[in-house]
């Protein structure tokens, strides 16, 4: 037998993203998004429009979440767990900042993040922002990639970029903020499902159902 | 033998079996796996690994929960604290053990 105890480690955490869930999960929450910035068109009628579309958009990012976060559950009990076993993560404890710390970094994130909303809403064309959701998607992807080495997220974080800024080459400069983001979003849970679909297609082909309904011992 | 290389005589010898180590390192990095994760990790066969898991288990270093998941039996494993503790403990005396062997 020649398992090396490093590789054992490094599959123990791809594991979570063997089965295309992870991309399952990505593309339903990304599909909630984009019905969430195309409801935002809807949002310059009269203040009791504004407020049941608020709502409305609030009700179906939680709900949504939810909703998605049990299918996935359901998907790994049923599919993974049964075929290739259970684990769970075991969260590691990071040293707490201290007060003053985290205040400082919560202050200069407000900061970070108010120049940013300012130049982009200043100099950069509204055609051009699902580029920098695009951005934010690839840097998390690469992250994954690197610690899970799952080389298909390489691929994926490619795609997220690509798909940026290709909404914005295509758009006409009538469509708005909000519509640009949304078809952006759109287009990636379109991309993370099928991805998803063809990484579930390998992962059942490789590991078949098990024969029958028997004690993991027997 | 020179006290650099004596250090691994000095290793858990509970652990220091490829079986046992490698179940031990599979545990180290979750907080819980059951047994189908393990067996197919480790490729022991149900038998072998029931026997190192029992090992583990009278040794203190692994938590062994009889479950059910719907009505399927379900055995999940989990390191203890001294498990953790001595499975650390061990992997620093290898690496020095290693490093004093290059020199």
């Amino acid at each position: 037998m020649t398992v090396k105890i490093a590789d054992a480690t490094r599959r123990v955490r791809g594991y979570w993203y063997v089965d295309g869930t992870y991309e399952f999960h990505l593309g339903l929450t990304a599909l909630i998004m984009a019905v969430y910035f195309f409801l935002q068109v809807k949002s310059n009628g009269s203040g009791t429009e504004n407020l049941l579309i608020l709502l409305s958009g609030f009700l179906l990012v939680s709900g949504g979440g939810t909703l998605v976060d049990r299918l996935i559950r359901a998907l790994k009990e049923g599919v993974t767990f049964r075929r290739t076993g259970y684990i769970s993560m075991r969260k590691e404890k990071s040293q707490p900042y201290p007060p003053d710390i985290l205040i400082l970094i919560v202050f200069l994130v407000f900061i970070a993040g108010a120049i940013l909303f300012d130049w982009l809403d200043n100099y950069v064309p509204s055609k051009w922002l699902p580029v920098f959701p695009g951005l934010v998607l690839a840097v998390v992807t690469i992250i994954t990639a690197i610690r899970t080495s799952q080389v298909r997220f390489y691929i994926l974080a490619a795609i997220c970029l690509l798909a940026g800024i290709a909404v914005a080459i295509i758009d006409n400069g009538q469509w708005g903020v909000w519509v640009n983001i949304g078809l952006y979003f759109t287009l990636m849970s379109l991309v993370l499902l099928v991805m998803g679909t063809f990484t579930l297609w390998k992962y059942l082909r490789i590991n078949p159902a098990p024969p029958a309904e028997t004690s993991d011992e027997q | 033998m020179s006290s650099d290389l004596h250090s691994l005589s000095d290793v858990d010898r509970l652990i220091h079996e490829p079986s046992r180590s490698i179940i031990l390192a599979i545990l180290s990095a979750v907080e819980v796996a059951d047994f189908l994760y393990l067996q197919r990790e480790t490729g022991l066969t149900k038998g072998n690994l029931s026997v190192h898991l029992s090992k583990l288990e009278e040794g203190g270093y692994v938590n062994i929960e009889k479950t059910y998941r719907g009505k399927i039996p379900l055995t999940l494993c989990r390191l203890t604290t001294q498990g953790r503790k001595a499975f650390d403990i061990y992997c620093k005396q290898l690496k020095q053990f290693v490093k004093n062997t290059k020199e």
